[in-house]
């Protein structure tokens, strides 16, 4: 079954780089929206069916951790599966972060740490396997 | 070059690799910076101390960094915004990974947007600020530099001065 992602960052370099990345794995890619903040990810995510979520943290109007606690206020989206990719790097708001039950993929990041946690996600398995 | 220099220069070396495919090279005559020529970008930060971070590099620079970041194919150009943002991103990316080098790992920052300068800021830092380092790199494609900057306030008490980085690469908490 196809997977819709949303990817959220305010560059949209990374948006496109991101894109790239999932398109490069194993999965079966459906709708790929995209967002320049957390706000407008909010209205992507209720506007359309998403299974996965790409999220920054540092973005104007509303920002990656703000735009999760509102995903998971909600009873529809409460087990959304939500990837942060950032350049965080204090390990106080990584633990927060994953508290909330979200992944995190560390900037820079190989295509192979997307792989992993797409495997950790959905099961799509790593090259060497 | 001191500890914040040597953090500095570890962080710029591996985000230009990893994001951009660019590398450091070893050059007996390092390229002269041109201030003229150059563009430059800021990205502001607060938290245990508050500071500035200033990426700068040719304007002939910014092509094949978005092209890597983007992955474009041969005779496909990026745009100015293009070029912009992904310059914007790398020092995104320099800034968010030497915080936490420069500072603790468990300290909290906030990353301002960073953005564009019009002209590059080449003089002295500004009143209040202090320079914490400023170091050059020669990449192969290609000349930068980047300039720390924090509030003498938290300079005067050791910020950019942690301890040796741990094995991992941070600094020791």
């Amino acid at each position: 079954m196809a997977i819709n992602v949303l990817v959220v960052d305010d560059s949209g370099v990374v948006r496109a780089m991101i894109l790239k990345t999932l398109r490069a794995c194993d999965i079966d890619l459906g709708e790929a929206h995209q967002a320049a903040n957390g706000q407008l990810g909010l209205d992507e995510l209720a506007r359309h069916w998403i299974d996965l979520v790409f999220v920054d943290i540092n973005m104007p109007v509303m920002n990656g951790e703000e735009m999760i606690n509102k995903v998971r206020e909600n009873p529809l989206w409460a087990d959304l599966p939500i990837v942060v990719v950032s350049t965080e790097g204090s390990e106080t708001r990584i633990e927060r972060l994953l508290q909330k039950g979200a992944y995190f993929v560390h900037k820079p990041f190989a295509p192979e740490a997307v792989r992993e946690i797409l495997n950790k996600i959905i099961g799509v398995p790593n090259e060497s396997n | 070059m001191n500890p914040t220099e040597q953090a500095m220069r570890g962080v710029v070396e591996e985000t230009f690799a990893s994001l951009a495919f660019m590398f450091p090279v070893e050059t007996d005559s390092p390229a002269a910076y041109d201030p003229q020529s150059a563009r430059q970008a800021v990205v502001g930060f607060s938290g245990p101390f508050r500071g500035a971070l200033l990426l700068s590099a040719s304007e002939e620079l910014l092509e094949p960094l978005a092209t890597n970041m983007l992955g474009l194919e041969d005779g496909v150009c990026p745009s100015q915004e293009q070029k912009q943002d992904a310059f914007r991103e790398l020092l995104n990316v320099v800034c968010g990974n030497l915080l936490p080098m420069i500072a603790s790992p468990r300290d909290v920052f906030d990353v301002c947007e960073p953005r564009m300068l019009a002209a590059p800021d080449d003089t002295a830092p500004a009143a209040g600020l202090t320079d914490l380092g400023t170091i050059d790199v020669d990449l192969d494609a290609g000349h930068i530099r980047l300039a720390l900057r924090v509030e003498e306030v938290f300079a005067a008490y050791g910020a950019g001065v942690s301890p040796a980085p741990r094995e991992d690469g941070r600094a020791q908490a």
